[in-house]
């Protein structure tokens, strides 16, 4: 019962880190294109449990699943750089990036919009549709790509993880730099709701939704910025 | 007969689907990476980022950083849970006050490096009620 609790109370939130750990590592070792079609099949599929069940402990558990399952970006993002000439390293980044910071800001609109009008069923239909696309633009758009280290094993690459936090000292100072950015980011938006519902605002969820479009706007204009000097 | 042998030698996901022709590697032809292979990408992350819409969803900011930073990652998820009641308001209103400082100044840059150095001093913040502080903002906004 203890390990229950342990697992509703810290790792169900944190699911997440679960993907981060164990999954993400994976694109240094197998081939790219392959593990993108399973981890976004997977969580289309678990996607699809998740509209339909009634059930709380069966939510929770796809639900947790489900956070492990979208590390999708986290293929992508190191899979651009590879692919990317050196000269357009930084802007592959940026543009991958400006995509992940898109997804979770416009994610929020839409599931906004959608919830206002009809159950948060609704949303999952959403997921399941866009994540289907993904799929199928996986399959037609992703290039093949030979694995990277074929003397690296699973357990050597999560030691490395550890390893760096000793041998690497710029990991480590960009590490705590991001923390920080993170920190804040997230404590920005997770607030900003309860916040701008209170008193003196009293703006209603309605209102408060298309706050994140303004953020879009932002990234909108960076990644043109990004780009303009890049080329 | 010759299907076969083509189908054959033909590279497989999961030993199971046809990778497309233009798709397969090969080391004389590098792929080309192009805006639009990389818009794609982009597009790839923004849409399979919504499945986790509800509760942590935020947290998903965290992936903000290359594959070598995984560890990074992590620790920033647990600092961030940390932080997050203890810290809110202060950060909310930090961010209030950055974003007053930004009328003034469009250089991202700027601002991002701003922020983190007032998040590190986000100890020695006076405390201020949150109201006291939604006012000051407001004030900000309108000058």
């Amino acid at each position: 019962m203890p390990c229950f609790r342990f697992f509703a109370t810290s790792l169900l939130p944190d699911r997440y880190a679960t993907g981060l750990i164990l999954i993400s590592p994976l694109g240094d070792l197998v081939r790219r294109r392959p593990l993108a079609l399973i981890v976004v099949a997977i969580s289309t599929s678990l996607t699809i449990g998740l509209s339909v069940t009634s059930n709380l402990r069966v939510f929770e558990a796809l639900s947790y699943l489900v956070g492990v399952s979208s590390v999708t970006p986290q293929i992508f993002l190191p899979f651009a750089v590879d692919l990317a000439p050196a000269s357009r390293r930084s802007s592959a980044i940026s543009i991958v990036l400006s995509g992940i910071i898109l997804g979770i800001l416009s994610a929020r609109v839409f599931a906004g919009v959608i919830a206002e009008f009809r159950s948060y069923r609704v949303v999952y239909y959403y997921a399941i549709g866009v994540q289907s696309l993904v799929l199928l633009g996986v399959y037609w758009i992703v290039p093949d790509y030979p694995r990277r280290n074929k003397d690296l094993t699973y357990w050597k690459i999560l030691w490395t993880m550890v390893k760096f936090i000793v041998t690497e000292p710029i990991l480590v100072q960009g590490c705590l730099v991001l923390i920080c950015l993170n920190a804040c980011f997230s404590n920005f938006w997770v607030t900003l709701t309860f916040l701008l519902g209170g008193p003196p605002y009293n703006y209603s969820t309605q209102v408060i939704q298309w706050f994140p479009v303004h953020a879009t706007s932002d990234i909108l204009v960076h990644l043109d910025l990004e780009l303009a000097f890049s080329a | 007969m010759t299907t076969i042998t083509v189908s054959n030698k033909a590279p497989k996901d999961f030993g199971l689907l046809p990778i497309p022709q233009h798709l397969r590697y090969d080391p004389d032809k590098p792929i080309h990476f192009g805006l639009l292979m990389n818009i794609a990408f982009g597009l790839f992350s923004t849409f399979s980022t919504s499945p986790s819409i509800t509760k942590g969803s935020t947290i998903k900011l965290m992936i903000l950083v290359l594959q070598p930073h995984r560890i990074c990652i992590i620790a920033s998820l647990y600092s961030v849970r940390l932080l997050h009641d203890s810290l809110r308001k202060k950060c909310v209103k930090l961010i209030c006050d950055f974003q007053f400082n930004l009328q003034n100044r469009s250089e991202s840059h700027t601002m991002m490096y701003r922020g983190q150095f007032q998040l590190l001093r986000l100890g020695r913040f006076p405390d201020m009620s949150e109201i006291e502080y939604l006012h000051s903002s407001r004030q900000g906004m309108s000058l």
